[in-house]
């Protein structure tokens, strides 16, 4: 039977891979540490699949065709973008966890666009690559992309109960599978604004102290305006979050690290919400 | 026109490399092939980010856009431009 064993939030800001080791100061060394250490959560939970939700940003989906929410059923590669110390070309993906989902999914109301081939960006290559699959255990990676970045969003409630049905269609699949889901995404940031650089960090905790408690109707009462007032358009990413949430309804969690500065423009949120047996001893 | 055709422009203008390529040797003629109106098309053609992002265009798009095609490709070229008042 299969099991969600944890959640956890992440960010992709591109500026945190850019740079070349050498030139890592202390706050950026703490930042990929962070990173490290969920990698290391993900091995210790056994995890076999991870479920990745990100953001397009403008780039995957055009004007052409925007999916509200999308899941990779088939080839999955990337991330696209070239950093220095992070593998491109194929990603495993679990294809009969990922099609079983899609199907579960649309037999309850949840009219999932599916992919069969996908490349996809940092927002879900990154932690794919570097917190699930520098673990044996880990054999696929199940790419899900909201409507978290581009108008018209998908409703952040949308997002909470598409989590839910994650986690019901996870429990319905018969074969032994630990799985973890991770959301990904920046907190406050304003991308392409003149704000651009700008980071309100008391909204950013506010936001992780939600996570931690399990408390996604705080975050949902806010309106996407209200989220936009706080932090900036970036911060429409925390739907990622909510759908993490929705997939462990209630858990609560730890904070792993939160960082900003001027070398990057989000601000960086790191946490872990634990699965099933850790939240019976938590 | 409209915003939705702007970024149409500026999409292709970040993904394909064929489109910058037209888009740098003869920015009109490329431009004419997505019905922009002539407004538009100095607000793309200029990088009047102000404007674009006025327009309604997505500050994801106008970004990426900058970054791929604006003669100076920083951030600071970027934000200084995109704090300009007409």
């Amino acid at each position: 039977m299969a099991s969600i064993v944890g959640g956890f939030i992440m960010p992709h800001e591109p500026g945190v891979f850019y740079m070349p080791k050498e030139k890592w100061n202390d706050a950026q060394k703490r930042v990929r540490d962070a990173y490290e250490q969920i990698g290391r959560r993900v091995g210790e939970l056994g995890a076999t699949t991870v479920i990745v939700v990100g953001a397009d940003h403008y780039v995957l989906f055009g004007p052409g065709c925007l999916p509200s929410y999308l899941i990779g059923i088939g080839d999955v590669s990337g991330p696209y973008e070239r950093f220095p110390d992070i593998t491109q070309g194929n990603i495993p993906n679990n294809t009969a966890l990922a099609l079983h989902i899609a199907k579960y999914g649309r037999d309850n109301g949840f009219d999932w666009a599916v992919a069969k081939t996908l490349r996809v960006d940092h927002s879900i290559g990154v932690p794919a690559r570097l917190c699930g699959l520098v673990n044996e255990s880990v054999k696929g990676v199940v790419p899900v992309y909201l409507a978290s970045g581009v108008e018209p969003l998908l409703p952040m409630r949308r997002a909470y109960e598409l989590g839910q049905m994650i986690g019901k269609a996870v429990a319905a699949w018969p074969e032994d599978e630990r799985v973890v889901v991770i959301g990904s995404g920046g907190i406050s940031h304003w991308v392409g604004l003149p704000e651009m650089g700008k980071v309100n960090e008391a909204f950013d905790r506010w936001v992780m102290d939600c996570v931690v408690r399990g408390d996604a109707e705080a975050m949902l009462a806010l309106s996407d305006a209200e989220v936009f007032e706080q932090g900036g358009n970036g911060a429409w990413e925390i739907r990622n979050f909510l759908c993490m949430m929705g997939s462990l309804k209630g858990h609560k969690g730890k904070v792993i690290a939160y960082e900003q500065g001027p070398q990057w423009v989000t601000g960086l949120g790191f946490a872990e919400v634990f699965g099933e047996a850790q939240a019976a001893t938590a | 026109m409209s915003a939705h055709a702007m970024e149409s422009v500026l999409h292709d203008l970040g993904v394909k490399r064929e489109a910058r390529t037209a888009f740098g040797e003869d920015a009109p003629a490329f431009l004419k092939r997505y019905g922009v109106d002539a407004a538009e098309a100095e607000m793309i053609s200029s990088f009047d980010i102000a404007k674009l992002l006025k327009a309604g265009v997505s500050p994801l798009l106008t970004y990426g856009f900058w970054m791929m095609n604006a003669p100076v490709k920083t951030r600071a070229a970027y934000l200084e431009r995109s704090r300009e008042t007409a």
